[in-house]
C-alpha cells in the first residue's frame, strides 16, 4: 500500500473481535474494534478520546502488535536512516499506572537500561542511562539511579516509565492515560514532558485518555471513538470549537467547556457584526 | 450546633522510620446540610482525616485534639457505641469503593446485611427499603440478586452510595468518589450525591485531590497542605479570590479547555516529608514569593475568622 509520505502508521479498516467461549454455554462475541481506519502523522501528537470500553486500548494494542487484528491492516511507513537503509519505525509504550508497571525487584538504572540490552542484545553504558534520566527530568541523576520505585512518588515513577521508552530512540510512543493516575499538578509536568519530547527528539506520540483537556492540552490531531468507532477526527481546534457530533459535544460540556461554547457564539457575533458593518 | 466539628486534631503515627506528624492541627466545621469539600494532594492526610472521624486507623495512633459529632466527643465514645455510630449515623464511601463491595455476596445480602447490624426491622421491609434506595440511584432495583462484578465501575460506585445512605446518617463522608471513574461518569456521580444529600438533607464531607470536578456541588472548601488547613471558604472564595499561594496555584495547574496552545506549569518540588518537623511554613520550598519571615515562624493558623494560613495574606491585611 502506498503511503502518504507525512504518515508514519495507517490503519486500514481494522476490526478486532473477542471471542468468549464458555463451557455449555456456547460462545459470544464482542466487537472492540469496528472498522476503524486512522493513520498517524510523523512528528505529531495523535490524541485517542473515549470512555472506558470504547476501544482505545485495544488500538493501542493492535499497533503495538500485542493483539492481531480480525480483519484490516496496519500499516508502518519505511524509514531512511542516515546511512541511506529502509527499516520500519520503532514503537514504545507508556502504560497507565506506573504503579504497576514498573518491576519493584528492580534498581531504576535496571529498569531504564533494559530495553536497550533487549534492543541491541549488549548493555548500555552508564551514560546513555543518565542522559535519558536527566532528559525527563530527575535530576540529579545520581541520587535515582539506584533507588527502587517503591521509593518515587507516582509522577517520578512515570517518568522513569517515559525514560525507559526513550532510551531506544524510538519513532512512536504510545502513551495509554499516562495521567489519569496521578494529582492534577503532576499530571501538567508530565502532558509538558511530552510535549518536550515531542518538539526536541521528534517523536510521534498516540496520546489515550479520557480527559479532552487534557488531549486539547498537547495534541495535534485528536481523533473521538465511542463503541469501537471513530465518531469525529480533526485538529484539535476542529474537533474542540467545531465539533460535529453529540458524543463530542457531551465530551465537552462534562469538561466544564461551557465557555467555548460562549467564546463559539462570541465570534460568531462579531463576525455578524463585521459583516453588517 | 454543627454535624462535625473538629477542632485543633493533631495525628501522629509511629513507625519504624520514626513519628510520621500526618494531621496538624486541624480545624473543621460542618453544618447541618452543608457539602463541604476537603482537597489536597495525595500524601497530604485527607484520607487520615476521614479514618480519624470514623476511627478506623487506631493502630500506631497518637492523637489530640476534639472531634465532636452533633456535640458529642468522639474519643470518649465506647468502642462499641463508635461501631452503632459508623454506618448508622456517619457514612462512608471508601477511597476506590468500587472494590469495596465484597465480590462474592450479591448485593441484596450486602445491603441487608449492613440493616441488620443496625436496626430491627422484619426481612420484607428491608428489601423494600434497599430496593427504594436502588432506585434513588437509577439502579435496576431487579438485579438486587446480582453480584456486584456484574456492574460496571459506575454502577459499583452507585452502589456505594445506596449502601452508605441505607440508614439516612448525619452525616456522609466520601473519599475521593470521582478518581478512577471517566470524565462523564465523575459529573453523573457527583451530581447523585448532591441530588441525593439535598433530599435527605445530610451533610457530605468529600474529599478529593481534584478541586475543579469536586467544586462544582461544595458549599465550602478546605484547602489542605502536608497535614494542614492552608485555607477556608466559600466556593466562591476560594475559585474566585485564591488567596494562599499553594490554591492559587493548584487553581492554574488545571488543565484548560485551549484552542490555541499553552503552556501550563504544575507545583515544582514535591509534598514535604511528613517525618520532618517544619518550623516555618510547610509549602515554602516550593513557593515563588516566601520570605525569611516565611523560614522563621508558622503562619496563622485557620481557625476562626482566618481563613488562609499564609504570612502574605496576612501582611497584605
Amino acid at each position: 500500500m502506498k503511503m502518504n509520505e507525512n504518515e508514519l502508521v495507517r490503519i486500514s479498516s481494522v476490526t478486532r473481535m473477542f471471542r468468549s467461549k464458555r463451557l455449555f454455554k456456547g460462545s459470544s462475541s464482542v466487537t472492540a474494534l469496528d472498522g476503524v481506519s486512522l493513520s498517524v502523522e510523523k512528528n505529531r501528537i495523535l490524541g485517542i478520546i473515549g470512555e472506558s470500553g470504547s476501544g482505545k486500548t485495544t488500538l493501542a494494542k493492535l499497533i503495538l502488535g500485542l493483539l492481531k487484528p480480525t480483519s484490516g491492516v496496519i500499516s508502518f511507513a519505511d524509514l531512511k536512516d542516515g546511512k541511506g537503509r529502509v527499516r520500519k519505525p520503532e514503537v514504545q509504550v507508556i502504560f497507565q499506572d506506573p504503579y504497576d508497571s514498573l518491576s519493584h525487584m528492580m534498581t531504576i538504572e535496571e529498569i531504564v537500561a533494559e530495553p536497550y540490552l533487549i534492543k541491541h542484545k549488549s548493555p548500555c553504558n552508564g551514560d546513555k542511562v543518565s542522559s535519558v534520566l536527566e532528559a525527563v527530568g530527575l535530576t540529579p541523576v545520581d541520587e535515582y539511579l539506584h533507588k527502587y520505585p517503591r521509593s518515587l512518588s507516582g509522577g517520578q515513577r512515570q517518568r522513569v516509565a517515559i525514560a525507559r521508552a526513550i532510551i531506544t530512540s524510538p519513532d512512536l510512543i504510545i502513551a495509554d492515560e499516562p495521567i489519569s493516575m496521578l494529582d492534577a499538578s503532576i499530571g501538567v509536568d508530565i502532558l509538558n514532558l511530552i510535549l518536550e519530547m515531542n518538539e526536541k527528539l521528534g517523536i510521534t506520540f498516540i496520546f489515550i485518555t479520557h480527559d479532552i483537556a487534557a488531549a486539547a492540552y498537547i495534541c495535534d490531531n485528536i481523533a473521538v471513538m465511542n463503541s469501537g468507532k471513530i465518531v469525529e477526527y480533526g485538529s484539535r481546534k476542529q474537533v474542540i470549537v467545531e465539533c460535529q457530533n453529540l458524543y463530542t459535544s457531551s465530551l465537552l460540556s462534562a469538561a466544564g467547556a461551557d465557555f467555548i461554547f460562549s467564546e463559539n457564539k462570541k465570534r460568531k457575533a462579531e463576525l455578524a457584526i463585521k459583516q453588517v458593518c | 450546633m454543627p454535624v462535625l466539628d473538629i477542632e485543633g486534631l493533631t495525628v501522629d503515627f509511629t513507625t519504624r522510620m520514626g513519628t510520621h506528624h500526618v494531621l496538624k492541627n486541624v480545624n473543621l466545621r460542618i453544618e447541618r446540610g452543608e457539602i463541604v469539600g476537603l482537597i489536597g494532594e495525595s500524601g497530604c492526610g485527607k484520607s487520615t482525616l476521614a479514618m480519624s472521624v470514623l476511627d478506623i486507623n487506631t493502630r500506631n495512633r497518637q492523637m489530640s485534639g476534639q472531634i465532636l459529632f452533633m456535640g458529642e466527643d468522639l474519643q470518649k465514645l465506647s468502642r462499641e457505641r463508635m461501631r452503632e455510630l459508623r454506618g448508622r449515623h456517619i457514612g462512608f464511601i471508601p477511597q476506590a469503593s468500587m472494590n469495596a463491595l465484597n465480590p462474592l455476596v450479591r448485593v441484596k445480602k450486602q445491603f441487608t446485611e449492613t440493616l441488620r447490624a443496625h436496626v430491627d426491622m422484619p426481612e420484607k421491609e428491608m428489601v423494600t427499603l434497599s430496593r427504594n434506595m436502588l432506585s434513588l440511584v437509577s439502579i435496576d432495583p431487579e438485579r438486587m440478586n446480582a453480584f456486584p462484578y456484574e456492574f460496571s465501575g459506575g454502577q459499583r460506585q452507585r452502589l456505594m452510595i445506596a449502601l452508605s445512605m441505607l440508614l439516612s446518617p448525619e452525616l456522609i463522608i466520601a473519599d475521593e468518589p470521582t478518581t478512577a471513574l471517566d470524565a462523564m461518569i465523575q459529573l453523573q456521580i457527583i451530581d447523585l450525591l448532591k441530588n441525593m444529600v439535598r433530599e435527605k438533607d445530610t451533610s457530605l464531607l468529600v474529599i478529593s485531590h481534584d478541586l475543579h470536578t469536586i467544586s462544582r456541588i461544595c458549599d465550602r472548601i478546605y484547602i489542605m497542605y502536608a497535614g494542614r488547613i492552608v485555607e477556608t471558604g466559600t466556593k466562591e472564595e476560594i475559585l474566585r479570590r485564591p488567596r494562599h499561594p499553594y490554591t492559587q496555584k493548584l487553581l492554574s495547574s488545571r488543565l484548560p479547555l485551549m484552542v490555541e496552545p499553552v503552556r501550563l506549569k504544575g507545583i515544582p518540588g514535591r509534598p514535604p516529608s511528613t517525618l520532618k518537623v517544619y518550623q516555618g511554613c510547610e509549602f515554602l520550598e516550593r513557593c515563588e514569593r516566601g520570605s525569611e519571615l516565611c523560614r522563621e515562624k508558622k503562619p496563622p493558623e485557620c481557625t476562626g475568622s482566618a481563613r488562609v494560613s499564609c504570612h502574605l495574606c496576612h501582611v497584605e491585611g
